[in-house]
């Protein structure tokens, strides 16, 4: 039996889409949805509709900037690219994400075996 | 902390809020362009195209700034989730709304006006607004629907609200 996609933790999608355009540089929403659920595997479970509501709050905040353009195909559509700003919030995104993952880990780890101290 | 710079961007979209929500529109109708063009490619039929990507889209309610006040659910006759889905087919007297039930939800409907004034009547029962999707053949269809505890129907003697459930 397939396993059920993976929720996104709350905070995740805005790491994602800084993380992917950090990576790719400027993409439209559809880019920025389609690589995330490609990258995942297709394991996590995207609205591609909660996109805009991640970009409308980034761009609030700064950390992305946005200008329209035209994609590969022809199509009229509108291109995110990451500020400097937004890069530092991505830095310090990654390593409370990294900390946390690896106190998750030793969580996980832990033996029932294990003493108490 | 909000910054200056966060807050003049607020008041901003407070005061184009129609420009930024059709800019908005423009960006979602040229999301769903793009979905369409891929699945195209991948040789879908061009309505099958269009309704996979809607269908991918989903949500576009949440994705815009701010949710809708009041339910504006337009759903009509006994359709159920999973019957076909026959063009366009809306009343301003029918509501749909989700009622929570505690290990499974179901879905009503019923008539506008009375649920109005059940609303007003019995606000504590009445959980939010959210959004669902009628998908089967065809187009799917988006409609905003109102999360209700199952309370919300309670019998009233004087004007009994009488939902028809659909799905489960």
């Amino acid at each position: 039996m397939r396993e059920p996609k993976l929720d996104l933790l709350q905070g995740t999608l805005d790491v994602m889409v800084l993380q992917t355009l950090a990576t790719l540089g400027p993409l439209h929403g559809y880019g920025i949805a389609r690589r995330i659920e490609q990258v995942s595997g297709d394991q996590v479970l995207l609205n591609q509709g909660t996109i805009y509501a991640a970009l409308v709050r980034l761009q609030q905040k700064s950390w992305i900037a946005s200008e329209w353009g035209t994609s590969d195909n022809n199509r009229k559509a509108k291109y995110y690219a990451i500020t400097a700003k937004g890069r530092q919030q991505l830095a310090a995104d990654m390593a409370y994400w990294q900390r946390l993952a690896s106190v998750m880990e030793r969580v996980f780890a832990m033996s029932s075996t294990e003493p108490a101290q | 902390m909000i910054t200056v710079a966060e807050l003049l961007q607020k008041l901003t979209a407070v005061f184009y809020k129609s420009s930024h929500d059709r800019e908005l529109d423009e960006e979602l109708a040229s999301h769903l362009e793009l979905a369409t063009d891929e699945y195209l490619h991948q040789g879908l039929s061009p309505q099958e195209a269009r309704r996979k990507a809607v269908l991918r889209l989903g949500g576009i309610e949440q994705s815009q700034r701010g949710t809708p006040r009041r339910a504006r659910l337009a759903v009509a006759g006994n359709r159920r989730p999973g019957s076909p889905v026959r063009g366009p087919c809306s009343s301003p007297r029918v509501r749909l709304f989700r009622v929570y039930r505690s290990h499974h939800r179901r879905w009503y409907h019923s008539g506008c006006g009375r649920l109005q004034h059940r609303e007003q009547s019995a606000g504590s029962s009445f959980c939010g607004i959210g959004d669902v999707r009628l998908t089967a053949k065809g187009e799917p269809e988006r409609l905003t629907a109102a999360p209700v505890t199952e309370n919300f129907f309670r019998p009233r003697r004087s004007s009994p609200i009488r939902p028809v459930l659909f799905g489960r």
